[in-house]
């Protein structure tokens, strides 16, 4: 009588189990879903920071005037904006929210640098080129990671 | 069929193992990357540093720069170790829940 309704009890506490994993949808989430057009606007604006700087590049330095690049400026500025949005509504996504505003916040030291000096070295140009393109695969990656 | 939740853990064990040894190999690799670009970026700052084209303000800058760069490649590899343990696990309750079924009486 007792080991029937001990087996009883167990049953019971395993359909419970199956129910309750059934209700929670039987996974875990630690990060956000991955999201396709996130990674491919990634890639898109990486190309266009590496466009600008293979711009400014192929310039003769004094004729590098801010004025000339103030439009480029803005318009990446803008695109890394509305994927720092993007990322920031999405739960799950402190790390890549973070990564876009760090993103943001180089892009802009960029512009206020050339704003205040009206040029901008060639050494200068390749760390820079060179450090966005590591931040940009970094981003990748980790929305990739997210599938 | 019966449910034996020792063989149920091995079998939860294992599928673990299976997602984790992956994905811990990507997190190696690009943890590797990381080094790899990070030692390139570095030269180039400190080349024009030695030679005396940067200003000792302007290298400072340039290393404060860097470490943001640093700071966004440590939080892929944060995704990347969340990502992979999220799997793992996610691997490990699909195991149970369908042991628990097949036990189910019909």
């Amino acid at each position: 009588m007792t080991r029937n309704h001990n087996a009883n009890r167990l049953w019971l506490t395993i359909l419970s189990l199956v129910l309750f994993a059934s209700v929670i949808g039987c996974t875990v989430r630690y990060v956000a879903e991955y999201d396709a057009s996130i990674k491919d606007e990634i890639v898109r604006i990486a190309k266009e920071v590496d466009l600008f700087y293979g711009q400014l590049l192929d310039t003769p330095s004094g004729e590098r005037q801010y004025k000339k690049y103030k439009d480029d400026y803005l318009k990446i500025e803008t695109d890394l904006r509305a994927l720092e949005m993007r990322n920031e509504i999405r739960a799950f996504n402190n790390e890549s929210t973070k990564q876009t505003k760090i993103a943001l916040e180089l892009w802009l030291e960029d512009k206020e640098n050339h704003k205040k000096d009206n040029t901008v070295d060639d050494a200068t140009l390749k760390v820079h080129r060179k450090q966005f393109a590591r931040v940009f695969v970094a981003m990748a990656k980790g929305e990739g990671a997210k599938q | 069929m019966s449910f034996d939740i020792n063989a149920v853990m091995k079998d939860m064990g294992a599928a673990m193992k299976e997602t984790l040894v992956k994905d811990l190999g990507d997190i190696e690799d690009f943890g590797e990357e990381i080094l790899e670009d990070e030692k390139e970026s570095l030269e180039m700052i400190g080349k024009e540093r030695v030679a005396g084209r940067w200003s000792k303000e302007k290298f400072d800058k340039e290393l404060e720069r860097e470490k943001k760069v640093i700071a966004v490649e440590l939080l892929t590899i944060q995704i990347m170790t969340k990502a992979a343990a999220q799997k793992a696990v996610n691997a490990a309750i699909e195991v149970f829940v369908k042991a628990v079924k097949t036990a189910l009486p019909v």
